[in-house]
């Protein structure tokens, strides 16, 4: 178990994990993508995600290679929270689990990744393109 | 109160945004459907209007006054008057003294539609149409009894299929191309710029058509474009999507090999992707697929567009064109070879005063339309190491008017998470560059008028968009808080404090300004009585010699070389600052860089002269810069001498460069001037 330290809504976090093969030993592709099973400190299930091939840009993924960006939303309050990464090979059944802490502060609609203006004669909107896939407008105050 | 225009827009690509001529906005990615807003809906909606896609029945009615062979369309109306194409054409049907029934005229199913018009010929032509009915809602489907004879309907309003110049007339309404940026020019829209998605893995399957991605989400704007594994030959066009499934289908069969964790690539055609299409004049939702003209093929690909006086430039990675028109492009457009320079990125670019300011692969340079000139001699370094162009992508350059400084924000190997944390500024007024280290995403740019005055806002982490230059601290909103101290202890990732913070300075960073891990800064993850959680780790964990700021950042400013005097005797060497006295506790330091070293020279002994501290074995002068008014306090002025002669027989030190720098407070660091005595200029 790893502690993956200190968020807060929206900040974004990515989770990886080598797969391994049925003896749990070297790096190997699974019978399907680990899932992640995000739980907070009372064990409610938050999110389920699925990991996807850390390819990068004209890269294939090492093999077993896997990452999952996200970012932690309105559903993340304050408290301590576990991911638990689960995968199957053949019958090797793979299950771990690493600790994060979300802390006071911060906005689920994370980065402010793209602005623009609108000029309306007599009064300015700003155009917001977030992190969290949300386009926001608001009026320029003055 | 921010309104929310649209929930589901990609962030695997930078927005392209930008006004048009009839006061709206639209905005671009090149993976989703182009949107437009007018300002006042509380949603954007899709640019261009979805026409019908099936055609409707011609039938005649009762007796009526229409003679001859007949054929008609329909087409979508919203409240603004923006018409879609027409519909698909009608069967042709005769009539004989009859009027017509109109049936099946389709609604439109995304509710845009306020009205729909029906266009019929006159007997014996098809070029031109005219209005025969209006059905004034989006329900009904059907209209009966129109009895307009060809007289009549000659006086309605007309729509020539064609101009005479052969241009679409009554399908120029189509819907705007699958492009990343957008740029206006001349009261029409330009597009360029291909999107090419390859958010996680797919799973392909051999002998299966159906292909699900995992990590990436489907789109519907997904329809039609190109889709390949790396490394396999074939290419796929992607003939629908199940966005909920999260899956496409492929137009035939995957052929290759059967793999679960495919690396994977969906864009426009080839052929497609050096492709600049524009709209209709001061009618940015028509779209006509003809109007569009392929660059020149060159093996690199359309990054971005700007304006400049009565040019549109295009940029490639490695080569700009120049593109004129006079009226309307598909005839009269020329496209010119203008600079082997390109950008990194569509936002890598600012437009000052007619010249552009410009971020390529190759570094800085300037453009006036006609010549490139390298503007980054003095940062070449710092191009060449430190820039990492794995996420150039994300770089954006902004122009802060005020201060007349051209920002480019780049990120730099090593620097945690995808947008960019620094900002490489250009002055334009000694041509002298700066730097700045953020500890915060700085994501993007944009230049809007606050209090009649152009200011530079810049977004960043949590939904903040920062005013730039207002105000000393960063995310600090009540500067009368407790914001300084002693430090009492500490560990690897908190630090107890002498006084409690204020719980709003969570999110914010506290430095360490003197003392153990001095110029450390760490964002307060947690405030706890009178411990700190920070986010990360202490590089170096202070202790109680340290000495604490709370919403600070680094600055620093390295000077030129100096060459030293040449000459055999003990020649004053000394750095004189004149600053302006700060009226709280605050400090600066003084290092000097000899003969090009990268590493500061420690002092050789222990004092305190003229406000300066200096600490053997240490290379910090350390001046106070806190207003004292002591009999040996030289308020506004640091003497730092430094040690050394020079010789004409033997080696020693030739040339000097001096460091300063410190931390912000909540009020400003004037720095008047810096002399080097000893030193020639």
């Amino acid at each position: 178990m790893a502690a993956l330290g200190y968020y807060q809504q929206g900040d974004m976090i990515t989770f990886t994990l080598t797969a391994l093969d049925g003896d749990g030993g070297s790096a190997a592709w699974p019978d399907a993508a680990p899932t992640i099973t995000i739980k907070d400190s009372g064990l409610s299930t938050i999110d389920t995600l699925t990991m996807y091939a850390a390819h990068k840009p004209g890269d294939k993924a090492g093999t077993g290679e896997f990452e999952c960006e996200f970012i932690f939303d309105g559903d993340y309050s304050v408290d301590s929270y576990t991911a638990d990464y689960a995968y199957a090979n053949g019958a090797y059944n793979h299950s771990s689990q690493d600790t994060i802490e979300i802390v006071a502060g911060g906005d689920p609609d994370s980065t402010v990744i793209g602005l623009g203006r609108l000029n309306r004669y007599s009064y300015e909107q700003i155009l917001m393109h977030m992190a969290s896939g949300k386009v926001l407008a608001k009026r320029n105050p003055t | 109160m921010a309104l929310t225009l649209i929930s589901t827009w990609q962030r695997a690509r930078p927005t392209s945004f930008v006004q048009t001529s009839t006061g709206r906005i639209m905005f671009a990615n090149g993976i989703d459907r182009m949107q437009i807003w007018d300002g006042e809906d509380t949603t954007s909606m899709n640019a261009g209007f979805d026409a019908p896609t099936t055609n409707l029945t011609l039938a005649s009615g009762g007796a009526g006054s229409v003679t001859g062979d007949y054929t008609a369309y329909y087409r979508f109306v919203d409240g603004d008057g923006i018409p879609s194409n027409f519909s698909p054409i009608s069967s042709e049907v005769t009539l004989s003294s009859n009027d017509i029934n109109y049936s099946s005229v389709d609604v439109d199913s995304n509710s845009r539609a306020t009205k729909r018009e029906i266009y019929r010929n006159t007997d014996g032509q098809s070029t031109v149409y005219y209005l025969d009915a209006t059905i004034s809602d989006n329900t009904s489907t059907s209209t009966s009894g129109v009895d307009n004879d060809d007289a009549t309907l000659d006086d309605n309003s007309a729509i020539p299929i064609l101009l005479g110049t052969g241009a679409l007339n009554a399908n120029k309404y189509g819907i705007p191309p699958k492009k990343a940026v957008l740029c206006a020019h001349r009261g029409r829209i330009f597009a360029v710029g291909n999107a090419i998605y390859t958010k996680g893995h797919a799973a392909v399957t051999n002998a299966s058509a159906t292909v699900t991605l995992t990590g990436g989400q489907v789109t519907d704007d997904m329809v039609d474009r190109e889709f390949l594994v790396p490394g396999d030959a074939a290419t796929y066009n992607i003939d629908s999507v199940n966005t909920g499934a999260n899956t496409l289908t492929l137009d035939s069969n995957y052929a290759g090999t059967t793999d679960l964790f495919a690396a994977y690539q969906i864009a426009n055609y080839e052929g497609e992707r050096d492709t600049i299409y524009w709209s209709a004049a001061h009618e940015p939702e028509a779209w006509s697929a003809l109007d569009g003209i392929a660059l020149p093929f060159d093996g690199d690909e359309p990054i971005g567009m700007m304006e400049v006086n009565s040019f549109l430039f295009i940029f490639k990675r490695y080569k700009t064109y120049r593109f004129t028109m006079q009226s309307d492009p598909i005839f009269d457009a020329a496209i010119f070879p203008a600079t082997e320079r390109g950008l990194c990125s569509f936002r890598s670019c600012v437009n000052v005063e007619g010249t552009l300011f410009c971020l390529d692969r190759q570094g800085f340079y300037k453009f006036d339309g006609s010549r490139a000139e390298p503007i980054d001699m003095a940062i070449l370094d710092k191009v060449r190491d430190n820039i990492d162009w794995a996420n150039d992508l994300w770089f954006h350059a902004s122009y802060e008017p005020q201060t007349r400084l051209v920002y480019f924000f780049v990120s730099y190997t090593g620097d945690s998470g995808t947008y960019p944390r620094r900002a490489l500024v250009y002055s334009l007024d000694n041509n002298a560059w700066y730097s700045y280290t953020f500890s915060y995403d700085m994501a993007s740019a944009v230049i809007v008028p606050i209090s009649s005055r152009e200011r530079m806002l810049v977004g960043s982490e949590h939904e903040n968009v920062f005013l730039w230059d207002e105000g000393y601290l960063d995310y600090v909103t009540d500067e009368t808080l407790t914001l300084t101290g002693d430090v009492s202890s500490a560990t690897s990732t908190t630090v107890v404090l002498d006084t409690t913070l204020d719980s709003s300075l969570v999110g914010a960073d506290i430095g360490i300004y003197s003392g153990t891990g001095k110029t450390e800064v760490q964002r307060i993850a947690a405030i706890s009585g009178t411990t700190v959680t920070i986010v990360g780790t202490w590089t170096t964990t202070p202790d109680s010699t340290s000495n604490w700021y709370v919403g600070t950042f680094n600055w620093d400013a390295k000077l030129k070389h100096h060459r030293y005097m040449w000459h055999d005797k003990s020649e004053l060497r000394e750095c004189h600052v004149s600053y302006k006295p700060t009226t709280s506790a605050c400090q600066m330091d003084l290092r000097r860089f000899e003969d090009y070293d990268t590493t500061a020279v420690n002092n050789a002994v222990t004092n305190t002269v003229h406000n300066v501290t200096v600490t053997a074995d240490d290379p910090d002068a350390v001046v106070q810069m806190q207003l004292a008014r002591t009999s040996t306090n030289d308020d506004g002025f640091a003497r730092y001498p430094y040690s050394g002669r020079s010789s004409t027989r033997g080696p020693s030190h030739r040339r000097v460069a001096t460091q300063l720098r410190g931390m912000a407070r909540n009020e400003a660091i004037r720095i008047y001037d810096v002399t080097i005595l000893g030193a020639m200029k």
